[in-house]
């Protein structure tokens, strides 16, 4: 076992149920961070399109395909539409047939009902360049319509529970140490080098923010998963969900960001044993 | 081994607490440094021990000098120096745990650390206390733990801060008899005391620290 593990695993050893407590405190306020952090991409209904095509029949929805996409392409999608259990019909309509440029695929689904949830859901296939129905379109690439007392509402909350788990963390780290204070010392006066004293102090933090981390993505598995096996009411207000690719990102976004929260906060916690108290000689 | 010339050193609110101090000491040899309390014997050792920073003077220990290393040769230099503070308070651990902590922070295997650690238990005769919580030993085998530690690991230099401080007069010649013994094995030792000097070490080169001055 390396100098760092055995450090690391000394300084875990001192963490008493106080100092869990807050600690579990700082997992819990990063991972409120992460999610208001995911919340800005995930969050919100499909843009509406400007100009909805008329010459969509009512009840169905017009998928129009990538320009560049291969006929076997075409084909694998035409079948992925036509297996979803929320789709009727589905049929390929001619450029000439729709007066465009292009081809594009006209899908009823299977009640009225599922057909905001299916327009997402179809945004979302790999391919698809656009779609759109008599009640409204969503692109695949164009963000998601959020009101702006909603996004300011999620930045404030993202910097209060960030400011709160520095607070927070900077007061475990503080209890932690205090309990460490005489290994430190010990360390210091003996000769050991701060690349060996401060690494595991640093890696405790960045151990909370993983943890926030993988909350995080659990949470976002879970909700994707729901979101596209269920579409309901949860889609009107967080259709990102389920875009694979957004999804993908954020989750992993979010995880990288909760690593570096975690990071930031235990070099806090590491600057405090600069103080005279860690000192080996005070 | 140690060379101090025209050393001076202020507390932060100014007060001198060493003033114009000469010091020479031979590889080998057991210097006790005597004074009374807020003397600057303290700070003297934390000078030689590389703890406390210098401000004016020079300090050549094992021919470097403090001042001018980087904060990596300090700690170079701080692994060749055993220390023993003043009121030694031992870790939540075990005996055996309170040396082999210092052995393992220092890059060693458990199981060579443990190896160190139980020889240098054996010196201090702590053998017998091995798995007793540090923190419920007497005063004199606090001390016992205490020069362990600072020995474990076989630095060249030993500083001892007050290693007879609150212990009996019984317990007092027990360390005696102990620091003879560790300076048979060769270290050289500057040991801080505010005395009265117990019987055992008087033989020593004795220093004595009046007023942030060295007479001998």
């Amino acid at each position: 076992m390396s100098t760092f593990l055995y450090v690391f695993g000394d300084l875990v050893g001192t963490v008493n149920r106080r100092s869990a407590g807050l600690l579990l405190g700082v997992i819990g306020l990063l991972f409120a961070s992460l999610a208001l952090f995911g919340s800005l991409f995930l969050l919100g209904a499909p843009p509406a399109a400007p100009s909805p095509t008329p010459t969509v029949p009512s009840g169905e929805i017009l998928v129009e395909p990538s320009p560049s996409l291969s006929s076997s392409a075409l084909d694998a999608m035409y079948l992925e539409i036509r297996d979803r259990s929320d789709v009727a019909t589905i049929t390929y309509r001619l450029p000439e047939e729709l007066g465009s440029e292009q081809g594009a695929f006209l899908v009823r689904p299977a009640t009225p009902g599922a057909a905001r949830a299916l327009v997402v859901a179809l945004s979302a296939i790999p391919g698809v360049a656009r779609v759109e129905s008599p009640t409204g379109s969503a692109s695949r690439s164009g963000p998601l319509s959020l009101s702006g007392g909603v996004k300011i509402g999620l930045l404030v909350g993202l910097v209060v529970c960030l400011v709160a788990s520095l607070i927070i963390g900077r007061l475990a780290f503080r209890r932690i140490l205090a309990a460490f204070a005489g290994e430190i010392r010990v360390m210091r006066l003996s000769g050991t080098e701060e690349r060996t004293i401060l690494p595991p102090i640093i890696a405790l933090g960045v151990l909370c923010g993983i943890l926030a981390g993988i909350l995080l993505v659990v949470a976002i598995t879970v909700l994707h998963y729901v979101a596209t096996t269920q579409p309901g009411a949860l889609l009107h207000a967080a259709s990102g969900l389920v875009a694979t690719g957004r999804v993908l990102g954020v989750s992993i976004g979010g995880f990288f960001l909760g690593v570096l929260l975690g990071g930031l906060i235990g070099a806090l916690g590491a600057s405090l044993t600069q103080s005279r108290d860690y000192q080996g000689y005070a | 081994m140690i060379q101090l010339s025209e050393l001076h050193f202020s507390s932060d609110d100014g007060i001198k607490v060493l003033e114009d101090v000469h010091l020479h000491v031979d590889r080998g040899e057991m210097v006790l440094v005597v004074g009374p309390a807020a003397s600057g014997k303290s700070i003297l050792l934390g000078l030689l021990g590389t703890q406390v920073p210098p401000q004016l003077g020079q300090i050549l220990v094992h021919g470097r000098n403090v001042a001018r290393l980087s904060r990596a040769k300090l700690s170079d230099l701080r692994r060749q120096i055993g220390f023993l503070p003043q009121n030694f308070v031992p870790l939540p651990k075990t005996v055996l745990e309170n040396v082999a902590f210092k052995l393992r922070a220092l890059g060693d295997f458990r199981e060579q650390a443990e190896e160190k650690a139980l020889a240098a238990l054996e010196l201090v005769d702590l053998t017998s206390r091995l798995t007793v919580p540090a923190t419920e030993l007497e005063p004199l085998d606090r001390v016992r733990l205490g020069l362990a530690v600072a020995i474990c690991n076989e630095p060249l230099l030993l500083l001892l801060d007050e290693p007879f401080d609150a212990l009996a007069t019984g317990d007092q010649q027990a360390v005696c008899r102990l620091l003879e013994q560790i300076h048979l094995l060769g270290h050289t030792m500057v040991v801080a005391t505010r005395g009265p000097l117990p019987g055992e070490v008087r033989e020593s080169r004795i220093v004595r620290l009046s007023d942030g001055k060295v007479m001998e």
